[in-house]
């Protein structure tokens, strides 16, 4: 397979992948590139692996990893999250509960924040999702579950602040 | 699959469905890949020549410090507090939370054109309409480090600074100020700030401009 074609057949999905994984628009489309630009300085060596798109995939997510790792030091994930709404039936009450969980995600780890993506985004299964991350599929499990915890935490109403009316 | 696990997978799916696209991703990584090789041989040639000047050359202190002393440089005129709730299609980075892809809201850009305060009532008003809150949704597209984001008030720009009754500027909220007119608010954190204008209506004219 030839390097155009790949990127013509699964280059929109590592676009999605990226998005979901950073939530960034800049940072996702450089890290496509990143991980896009080094597999095709090796894509003789790329090509003949039995599976190219998780060599990529797995480039992808170690740039993104290594990215929050870098940025950990100068920023912080949103902590407390704002009131909410406590009326029913409101349509603005969906679009506040998926900015939400979108925000609620910024503070997982990105590790977690990984597991979850390419668990319940890729629907990769916890061998898949360790082979991308170099890790054990224990680690893998850990980070799932620690990361839900710390979702159901902030999403539970009773943790939020209670709204003016 | 339990409750959070169908919320994520549908986070993530209308997530994706806003990932940007490059119309050439195969030209441009090619071009980063080569970019890369060049820079990474050129660059190993800029450090030899630098070690080698250095070595040479003792650049008097100050002689190319160009930091300029700023305590005479002119404050920039207030501008006058002037807004207008634009009602169009939400930029890219404010869609987090809508289902459709490209939602219609009323909001209200600040002045970096960082922040966006979306207006879940239309309009707001002082008093709040009984039936319509000030609700308001602040989308930021760029956090900055410091996220004890502050928000205080002035009625046109230049009034009393106000802080009572105003929320944390990000995510949703309930904005009540204490009369109609423009507002300003200042959203500070330590190392910036920023404006956004709000018009607040009185309920009735709030009412007459749904």
């Amino acid at each position: 397979m030839e390097f155009e074609e790949y990127v013509a057949a699964r280059g929109r999905a590592l676009e999605r992948y990226a998005f979901v994984l950073s939530g960034d628009w800049q940072r996702s489309q450089d890290l496509v590139q990143i991980a896009l630009a080094k597999a095709y300085r090796h894509w003789r060596r790329v090509a003949k692996a039995e599976h190219p798109d998780a060599y990529v995939r797995r480039i992808l997510t170690t740039s993104y990893l290594d990215w929050r790792r870098r940025r950990s030091s100068t920023e912080e994930p949103v902590g407390d999250l704002p009131e909410q709404s406590a009326d029913g039936g409101d349509p603005a009450d969906q679009v506040v509960l998926r900015d939400e969980l979108l925000r609620a995600l910024t503070v997982l780890t990105p590790q977690q924040r990984a597991v979850l993506v390419l668990r319940h985004y890729e629907a990769y299964d916890d061998a898949a999702i360790a082979a991308v991350l170099g890790c054990s599929e224990g680690t893998v499990r850990s980070h799932a579950t620690r990361g839900a915890q710390r979702l159901r935490a902030i999403l539970d109403p009773t943790n939020l602040q209670e709204g003016p009316r | 699959m339990n409750e959070l696990e169908d919320q994520l997978a549908s986070a993530f799916e209308r997530l994706a469905e806003r990932a940007p696209h490059h119309p050439d991703l195969a030209g441009t990584a090619r071009r980063r890949a080569r970019r890369r090789q060049v820079s990474t041989v050129t660059g190993l040639a800029v450090a030899s020549v630098a070690v080698v000047v250095t070595g040479l050359l003792v650049v008097p202190n100050g002689l190319f410090n160009d930091s300029k002393d700023t305590s005479d440089v002119a404050v920039a005129p207030v501008t006058p507090c002037r807004t207008s709730v634009t009602k169009t299609v939400l930029p890219e980075w404010a869609r987090g939370g809508f289902s459709e892809p490209e939602p219609v809201m009323p909001f209200v850009t600040s002045a970096s054109g960082n922040v966006v305060a979306i207006l879940f009532g239309n309009q707001l008003s002082s008093p709040p309409r009984p039936d319509v809150a000030n609700k308001v949704l602040w989308v930021w597209h760029q956090y900055p480090a410091d996220l004890n984001i502050r928000a205080s008030a002035r009625l046109d720009g230049t009034g009393p600074a106000v802080t009572a009754g105003l929320p944390t500027p990000a995510g949703p909220s309930y904005v009540d100020l204490p009369s109609p007119g423009c507002w300003r608010l200042t959203l500070s954190w330590t190392g910036g700030s920023d404006t956004i204008d709000l018009r607040v209506l009185t309920p009735a004219e709030a009412a007459r401009r749904p």
